[in-house]
């Protein structure tokens, strides 16, 4: 078995994938076994990536699938990537074996484990990625997939909270994709080498990929402004659900954040890109802080821990921050991080348990199941003993390192705030136990489904907090000790560090004196009566949505609306036009019309002219001939000859008068009529005749203008 | 001779379509029966015939025929090169799958006997357009199908359809006289018309604007894009809904085909370089990107919102041609291929919905999914493809644009694109989730698909197909499409000389 997983671990990776994806589609064929299909798988799941120890603990395993998606797939497994993987597998069993106890209702329980199963491919799927573009892949499949757990209740507000939570990925997504888009277009890889010095080589600044990468994980992490779904969604799922969320999804966030940060890390060089390392303390922080005290206000359990959940991430967000800015101490920071990771997903997610089990009543052993809850609780506090008092002992050692090496206001601001972001975390817990649990009175169900593997699993898992939390030293050496050094980083003072000494426990003290005196003074003040849950930004950023999107919505209509009634008045005009023209031509016509009135008559006027030219010429005639009668009378003594040309003269005259006679009546019947001018029968030919000269002076003007 | 019979491959392709619009007509006056068959029968020889040319495509080589002695003064010329032989293939095989369609989604419509035959000839039409060697003979095809599709919107003869149908009528014939005067100046410029050079007008002038102009105002009325658009989202709704698939599908595509083959062939990447003539069409392009998306989102009806999306996505398709990028102008291909396949399957799939259930408005669609499981995950496959959800091939095309913005150095370009990737989603996803998660009391828990409910076969085989090559040519490593875009991509760039 070993020898076979050596041989091909890049085939166990890709089976680990692939088998929840088969296991989605079993659950619809499985009818009312769904339940036992999603365990079994998950069972497998944690069986294979446990055994993939073997390979990784050797050496890092690389699987390449060119081409897929253009691009090529890489999967990968390192030391972290293994951790994480395991512990999402192991989580996952945890989910499955209580989801009979705790989901509120069994409606579509084939599309839940189908969903759960799917997202269990996706997570293993961002884990087990080799390169930034096949985590991107993975994790836009977990995004849609966690949606259907997510809206799996159903209710109006569980399809609200959703659609906030679905727009919200996409949009990060994008914003991945843009960084994603960067990097490639600049280095022509996805890789996650380092790739700070040649971005610094090309004259890029580093922001550009970095922020966006930065701000679509940090979506899905929750960090402080964009934390903006969990409250919302929180409240409306199922606490199965919530601990898959504060579990792992969030986690893959972080994920993303880490491998971007050891990208981009200059390891404390002054001036390459610190600001990286200052945004990450200053949003964690942020996060911290106002996430503890907005957990202090709530009413609702969901919504208290989905405060906590950003709370808690920002304090991974912290440690990363160190780890940038840090040189040599940098190892420690980059540790505590990863711990606190685990660290919080175990205790986080088995909260969300335990208290599912309670508060939806379907045990027989509640007493015992309030006891895994303080068990959780208590490493959400940081109690000695506990896994969460390690890991954010080591970082506040990482706190401690930062200062000692940019000695100065901010980082003593720092240690404080970490310090009030502890107690403050107290406060909430408390909250939840003393105000928030004993409140509920509801009636004991019958599960459809008791399950001892379920109670066995919480304590397996209480049991664990308490170990990881007594004897830190194993999981150090184990894992968190080669995650460090693989990143290519010593891990000094690591071995011989106490943490139950003297010091920490003047810290712990002093945080839980603080913590309890914050609750004390506000059980009495603040929030002594029960009233609304109190959000703090949601609401602005929600208007600012509202009318960010009415905005680009209504734009783009007028702008649509617009061109149309553009192109409307253009065809109105172009219809006015035409009416001109039809006017226009006509009066053209008319003017054609007077025009062959005017000819007609003047032909009248000429043909009268030569009928009074022919008049004269016929007067001319009788004139000619009564001169000549009058010559024949006056010389009437002539010879004959002289007389015989006097009568062929005379005679001659009065055939050309008479043939004059003839031609003028006819000429006056048979008037040349001008031709009819119809303005209606030629409209179009001239129309067109029209436009077209018009269209070719046109040319001709814009030739000649041109200078062709 | 082997060559010179499957030179004539290009022109048997146009011409059977052609030829099966007459056969069609004769038999359908007897037998309805027997002119399914045949619109069928055509359509399936016609992509057996395209894909008849793949060997030669895939080894480099080119199938050229002419004809000049047809139409005398310029001639018919056919001409085969990977860009042509990609939108032929994208062509015929979409058709295929929306005739199948027609055959269940027809039954109830009226005017069938002049339904079947405009669907081939529009085919021979476009294939026409994308084979041509020439840009007379592509003008001429290119007429021939903007025309005769003018018969496929105003199917049904409503009177919003008759109105629509005339706007498209209008704008299709100002366009073709833009057109008309841009190929005459090319002529006038150039002294040749042939396609498959990089750039035949050597030096910019007055009139090569002018025509330059007048493409871009001619294909842009084609190609929907942002002043031009306005015929589009009244026209592809009012067709029925197999018809509404190929216009927004396929024949949108030809108008971006046809300003691509202006750009790269006619006027050369240098020129257009040098000249920055194309800036005002990125610009248009970026204007219908954000106002298809945006104006979607308001639209009820749903195929009125996928013709809206339809403007948006023409809008990518014009700016990866119009950057002048090698990657996004392989993006705007792979797009081209991508864009007709989800627009199909989506245009199908809500025409199945109005043909199962007569609903047509998104509001009315709650709970659909509990009915129509394959359907609606069809429209769900689609519409994540349509956001960029990898591993989906709308995703690798904006992969494939974005780089190539980023290439010629424009970011904001990508915002602008990632911008309207989360309107898409916007405007998509609500039917999908209303379909599967929305309140249908009447289905308390999923029933299974049950054939009763759920679409006709004959129509839900091309919708899963279409739906399935989404996934599958993104998936497999160098699908074909993808690939070949490349190469497209390659051989124009290559054409132009860097």
């Amino acid at each position: 078995m070993v020898g076979l997983i050596d041989q091909s671990p890049g085939l166990l990776m890709a089976v680990i994938l692939l088998l929840p994806w088969v296991g989605a589609c079993a659950c619809y064929g499985a009818r009312q076994r769904a339940f036992w299909v999603a365990l079994s798988v998950s069972v497998l799941v944690l069986i294979m990536v446990l055994a993939l120890f073997s390979t990784v603990s050797l050496r890092p395993v690389y699987r390449e699938f060119p081409g897929v998606l253009g691009l090529g797939l890489i999967l990968g497994v390192d030391y972290l990537d293994w951790g994480l993987a395991s512990l999402g597998a192991w989580l996952w069993l945890g989910i499955c074996l209580l989801s009979p106890h705790a989901l509120e209702h069994l409606r579509h329980s084939r599309r839940f484990y189908a969903a759960l199963l799917m997202t269990l491919g996706a997570v293993m799927g961002v884990f087990f990625s080799g390169d930034l573009f096949t985590l991107f892949l993975f994790f836009e499949i977990m995004a849609l997939s966690s949606y259907v757990l997510i809206i799996h209740h159903g209710s109006p507000r569980a399809l609200a909270a959703g659609n906030t939570y679905l727009y919200l990925s996409i949009a990060g997504g994008l914003c991945l994709l843009f960084g994603l888009f960067t990097l490639y277009a600049v280095t022509g890889h996805t890789s996650w080498e380092p790739v700070l010095d040649q971005l610094v080589a090309q004259g890029i600044p580093p922001a550009y990929v970095a922020a966006p990468l930065l701000v679509g994980f940090g979506v899905k992490a929750g960090i402080m402004p964009l934390h903006l779904w969990m409250v919302q969604v929180y409240p409306a799922m199922s606490f199965m659900v919530c601990a898959l969320s504060s579990g792992i999804l969030i986690k893959t966030g972080v994920y993303g954040i880490l491998r971007t940060t050891m990208a981009f890390t200059s390891y404390g060089r002054e001036g390459v890109f610190t600001g990286w390392g200052v945004v990450l303390l200053v949003l964690g922080m942020t996060s911290v802080l106002v996430g503890a005290v907005m957990a202090s206000w709530q009413r609702n359990v969901r919504s208290l821990l989905a405060y906590s959940s950003i709370s808690q991430v920002g304090y991974l967000l912290v440690g990363l921050g160190a780890f940038t800015l840090l040189g040599q101490e940098s190892g420690l920071a980059l540790g505590a991080s990863v711990l606190h990771l685990v660290n919080h997903s175990l205790f986080k997610a088995g909260l969300f348990l335990a208290l599912g089990v309670i508060l939806t009543r379907t045990v027989r052993w509640p007493k015992y199941s309030h006891l895994m809850a303080v068990f959780m609780a208590g490493g959400l506090a940081g109690l000695p003993l506990f896994n969460g008092f390690v890991s954010k002992n080591l970082l506040h050692k990482a706190m401690g390192a930062l200062h000692y090496e940019f000695p100065s206001f901010w980082t003593i601001l720092l240690d404080q705030a970490f310090f009030l972001g502890s107690a403050l975390t107290i406060v909430y817990v408390l909250r939840l136990f003393v105000v928030l649990l004993p409140q509920r009175d509801l009636p004991v169900v019958k599960p459809p489904l008791s399950f001892w593997p379920a109670g066995l699993y919480l304590a397996v898992l209480g049991g664990g907090l308490v170990a990881l939390g007594s004897f830190p030293h194993g999981i150090l050496q184990l894992w968190v000790a080669p995650v460090v050094t693989e990143s290519g980083l010593a891990l000094p003072g690591l071995e011989g560090v106490s943490f139950y000494d003297r010091g920490a426990f003047i810290k712990t003290g002093g945080t839980l004196l603080l913590g309890g005196a914050l609750f004390v003074l506000g059980q009495r003040g603040l929030w002594a009566k029960p009233g609304k849950d109190y959000r703090l930004t949601e609401r602005a950023v929600d208007y600012s949505l509202h009318i960010m999107s009415t905005a680009v919505v209504w734009m783009g209509r007028i702008l649509d609306d617009g061109i149309n009634w553009l192109y409307g008045k253009l065809a109105v005009g172009l219809v006015f036009l035409m009416e001109r023209t039809a006017g226009m031509e006509r009066a053209l016509g008319g003017g054609y019309d007077s025009m062959g009135k005017g000819s007609r008559e003047a032909l009248e006027r000429v043909l009268g002219f030569e009928n009074s030219l022919g008049n004269a010429y016929e007067r001319l005639g009788e004139t000619a001939r009564e001169m000549t009668e009058k010559t024949a009378k006056l010389d009437g003594h002539r010879d004959k000859s002289y007389d015989a040309w006097a009568n062929e003269s005379g005679g001659d005259s009065p055939r050309t008068s008479r043939s004059w006679g003839e031609q003028s009546p006819t000429g006056t019947e048979t008037k040349p009529s001008p031709p009819h001018f119809n303005p209606f029968s030629f409209t179009i030919s001239v129309l067109v005749v029209a436009l077209m000269l018009t269209g070719l002076l046109l040319v001709f003007l814009i030739y000649g203008l041109g200078g062709w | 001779m082997f060559h010179s019979v499957v030179s004539w491959l290009p022109v048997w392709i146009t011409l059977l379509p052609l030829v099966g619009t007459g056969l069609i007509y004769v038999v359908e006056q007897r037998s309805w029966k027997w002119r399914n068959g045949l619109t069928v029968i055509v359509s399936a020889l016609t992509c057996v015939m395209v894909a008849a040319m793949y060997p030669y495509i895939a080894r480099g080589q080119l199938l050229t025929k002419a004809f000049p002695d047809i139409l005398p003064p310029l001639g018919l010329s056919f001409r085969v090169d990977p860009i042509a032989f990609l939108m032929a293939a994208i062509i015929a095989l979409v058709w295929l799958a929306v005739a199948i369609y027609s055959l269940a989604y027809m039954v109830r419509e009226h005017h069938k006997k002049r339904y079947y035959p405009f669907l081939t000839l529009i085919l021979g039409g476009s294939l026409g357009v994308v084979l041509a060697g020439d840009l007379f003979t592509f003008f001429v095809f290119f007429e021939f199908m903007s025309l005769a599709s003018y018969v496929l919107i105003i199917q049904e003869q409503t009177p919003e359809a008759m109105k629509a149908g005339y706007k498209y009528l209008i704008m299709t014939i100002c366009g073709s006289l833009l057109l008309f005067f841009g190929i005459i100046s090319v002529f006038e410029l150039a002294g040749t018309l042939t396609l498959g050079t990089g750039g035949i007008i050597g030096a910019p002038s007055n009139l090569a604007l002018g025509a330059f102009i007048a493409f871009v105002l001619g294909f842009g009325i084609k190609a929907g894009i942002f002043p031009l658009h306005v015929w589009l989202p009244d026209a592809h709704p009012v067709a029925p809904s197999p018809a509404s698939a190929l216009l927004s599908g396929l024949l949108l595509k030809v108008g971006a085909y046809g300003f691509l083959r202006i750009v790269y062939n006619v006027y050369g990447i240098e020129l257009l370089r040098r000249t920055h003539w194309l800036e005002p069409v990125v610009y248009m392009a970026v204007i219908s990107i954000l106002l298809g998306s945006c104006v979607a989102i308001l639209q009820d009806d749903l195929k009125r919102r996928l013709a809206y999306s339809s403007v948006g996505q023409m809008g990518y398709i014009m700016l990866g041609i119009a950057v002048l990028s090698e990657r996004a102008l392989f993006g705007a291909i792979f797009h081209i291929f991508s864009h007709a396949f989800m627009k199909a399957a989506l245009f199908l799939v809500a025409g199945a919905f109005a043909h199962k259930t007569g609903k047509r408005y998104v509001s009315q669609l709650e709970g659909i999914g509990m009915r129509m499981p394959l359907t609606l995950g069809a429209f769900g496959l689609a519409s994540l493809s349509m956001v960029g959800i990898p591993p989906l091939a709308g995703y690798l095309s904006k992969w494939q644009l974005s780089v190539g913005m980023l290439d010629v150095g424009r970011p904001w370009l990508v915002v602008v694109m990632l911008l309207s990737s989360l309107m898409n989603a916007v405007y998509l996803f609500p039917v999908v989730i209303n379909g599967f998660f929305g309140a249908d009391d009447s289905y308390p828990e999923f029933p299974g698909i049950r054939w009763e409910n759920e679409t006709d076969v004959k129509m839900l085989v091309p919708i899963l197909v279409l739906a399935g090559a989404i996934l599958v040519f993104a998936i497999y490593p160098n699908s074909l499409p993808f690939s070949l875009s490349g190469f497209s991509a390659r051989y124009l760039f290559q054409l132009g000389g860097w």
